[in-house]
């Protein structure tokens, strides 16, 4: 009888430690599948990251083909779009999910609600709303709603929720800023406008206004002075009014470049040619080495970046001062800079000066709405290539550009 | 005054102010100026005035400045000035190539506006190559088109064969803003109509030989994104 009592004992205890040894295997294991998710969870950096890696954990953990839905803005769940998940469930029946989704309940196999779907159905949610609905396709029912496994999936559940709430949150946050550095450009913008094209405007009415009041009192030379101005200011507004269509088409990626072969003698006369007048007093050197090869580009729009060029030397340095135009090519590239005489570039502005309406004196008497670089940069960076400003070891400010060459310029056989 | 009548002129442009300033402008300088505010009463104004010469703005809003242009060519060789906005290279060279004869891109001054017109009255009347001496001369150069003969200054400049083909097709058209195409298609032949760089790389040639600084051309201009012109 002891022995019997002994042996039941013991056996007792040998199934009760079993057990207990089963069950902390189970929990071990429990934690180190939390950890990993949780590890998933917490690193993922975006919405699709996260489900991605969370569709994939509760098929390892589950066995099951499962997917996360979410709604679109009205609250209409949809179904996801994009890459395929491979773990992923394709029979999601949406009416389900949507009833999950306002409810805020579970449904489907195995519960209450609609127990004959095939899937089960779980909201997925914090304490303020409902994200979505995850929908999973038990293989075995029992691996879903044992109340060990029940307890996991609503930690898996939770930690998803947060995840996605600590993405969106950042997306948010992202997207502020990016609103108020627009919001920021806008205003620049504004009072740059307003004030650039204010000014001329003013001059063209009020000298047109004393011409079209005059009762004989002005004197011929009078008139004459005043229609300049309007003439003047009127060039001025229509350059300025250029600069800013140009950079609103550059910045909305309307420009489509019509590459082809220069000689730079052509790109640099042409520019020289359009700005002779402007360019009269000042002694301009253009230094190309003999046999530089053509460039491929858009001609009009590299005629551009040097046109900026030479009227940002026309308004900051001093008349009759020289400017230079030179060139060098190497096996793959071709650098054009136009250097100076001027002041030069105070220190630290070297880079900002290609930032919108970025102006080194701001209400200064020069006229410019701080675009003429930033057209230039967009010009070059459209082109592969790149720009930059610095000061010459001599004195004088020098800005360089340089476009790669893509492949080898065409020459021509000899004349017959 | 002189007997003779002054030189008729159409302008086809729908903006009343950018026509107040060509009535008055031109008027100023003895045209007689004739308005149209749309292409198709334009077309009539063409027919019933007999002008020298037509002003047409690209932009109106009943039809395609090209369509004005092939409409009136069908019955007039007469010169058509077109104006157009800018960025709007690729309406200018199709207008060009419609028949077209030079352009003026908005805004332009009273200045050069006269000067396309005193060009485009000058070709209508008679051509360089058609003078009796045979001789074009602009700044320095000079070219014999009887002799083939090229100066510059006093330099004998030495052409190739394509090169003084390329010249003289400019020559016969001093003054006058001519496209690629144009040009491509006179000096080497309808085939080789899509060889721009051709056509590029002869002109640096020639700029070579007759500029002084060929980055800073005083014959040789570049019409840039539409073409080249021979100033004169």
């Amino acid at each position: 009888m002891a022995m019997l009592t002994v042996g039941v004992l013991i056996s007792n205890l040998t199934a009760n430690m079993r057990s207990q040894a089963k069950v902390a295997g189970h929990r071990e294991r429990r934690a180190t599948v939390l950890y990993a998710m949780s590890r998933d969870m917490t690193a993922g950096q975006s919405e699709d990251e996260i489900v991605r890696s969370a569709v994939h954990h509760l098929y390892s953990e589950f066995g099951s083909r499962n997917v996360i839905l979410f709604p679109d803005v009205n609250g209409r769940i949809m179904y996801p779009t994009g890459r395929a998940i491979p773990e992923s469930l394709q029979a999601a029946d949406r009416s389900v999910a949507q009833w999950v989704m306002d409810h805020n309940e579970l449904a489907g196999q195995g519960t209450h609600t609609l127990p004959g779907a095939e899937a089960v159905y779980f909201p997925l949610s914090n304490k303020e709303a409902t994200l979505g609905v995850l929908v999973l396709l038990p293989v075995n029912l029992r691996r879903v709603f044992l109340p060990e496994q029940q307890k996991l999936l609503e930690t898996f559940l939770g930690q998803i929720a947060q995840a996605i709430i600590r993405v969106r949150l950042t997306e948010q946050a992202r997207k502020a800023q990016v609103e108020m550095e627009a919001e920021r450009l806008r205003n620049s913008l504004l009072s740059s406008i307003s004030h650039d094209l204010r000014t001329p405007l003013a001059t063209i009415v009020g000298s047109a206004s004393a011409l079209v009041e005059d009762d004989n009192a002005l004197k011929p030379e009078d008139k004459l002075e005043l229609s300049r101005a309007i003439y003047d200011e009127g060039l001025r507004m229509s350059s300025l009014v250029n600069n800013i269509l140009d950079m609103a088409r550059l910045d909305a990626g309307a420009v489509e470049l019509n590459k082809q072969w220069y000689p730079l003698e052509e790109i640099i006369g042409t520019v020289l040619t359009r700005l002779q007048k402007r360019l009269a007093g000042r002694r301009v050197t253009v230094k190309l080495p003999p046999g530089i090869p053509m460039i491929y580009a858009d001609a009009m729009m590299v005629e551009q970046v040097l046109i900026n060029l030479l009227e940002n030397v026309l308004r900051y340095t001093p008349e009759h001062s020289t400017v230079e135009i030179l060139a060098k090519a190497s096996a793959s590239t071709v650098e054009i800079s136009v250097a100076d005489q001027g002041p030069g570039i105070p220190a630290g502005c070297e880079s900002k000066l290609f930032e919108k309406f970025y102006r080194v004196r701001h209400e200064a008497a020069q006229s410019g709405v701080g675009l003429g670089l930033a057209i230039c940069r967009a010009i070059i960076v459209a082109h592969g290539g790149s720009i930059r400003a610095q000061n010459r070891p001599t004195g004088g400010a020098e800005f360089s550009f340089m476009i790669p060459q893509g492949h080898t310029p065409p020459v021509l056989g000899q004349e017959q | 005054m002189s007997p003779v009548a002054s030189p008729v002129i159409v302008v086809i442009e729908d903006d009343p102010a950018i026509r107040l300033f060509l009535r008055k402008g031109l008027g100023a300088h003895g045209f007689k100026v004739f308005e149209a505010e749309l292409g198709r009463q334009g077309i009539v104004e063409a027919s019933i005035r007999k002008p020298d010469l037509i002003i047409l703005d690209l932009g109106l809003p009943d039809m395609e400045g090209v369509a004005v242009i092939k409409a009136i060519r069908e019955w007039s060789a007469m010169p058509i000035i077109i104006l157009s906005a800018r960025s709007a290279e690729q309406h200018k060279i199709e207008a060009l190539d419609a028949g077209a004869d030079d352009y003026l891109t908005k805004p332009f001054g009273l200045g050069e506006l006269l000067a396309r017109i005193r060009v485009e009255m000058r070709h209508s009347v008679s051509s360089p190559e058609q003078d009796q001496s045979g001789i074009f001369m602009t700044g320095a150069m000079k070219v014999d088109l009887l002799k083939r003969q090229v100066v510059v200054g006093d330099r004998d400049v030495h052409l190739t064969p394509i090169q003084y083909r390329l010249l003289s097709v400019l020559i016969k058209n001093a003054g006058k803003v001519l496209t690629h195409q144009y040009i491509l298609k006179e000096v080497w032949g309808p085939s080789y109509r899509d060889n721009s760089h051709y056509l590029r790389i002869y002109m640096s040639q020639l700029r070579q030989k007759l500029e002084t600084d060929p980055t800073q051309p005083q014959y040789l201009l570049t019409e840039s994104g539409v073409g080249y012109r021979l100033k004169v």
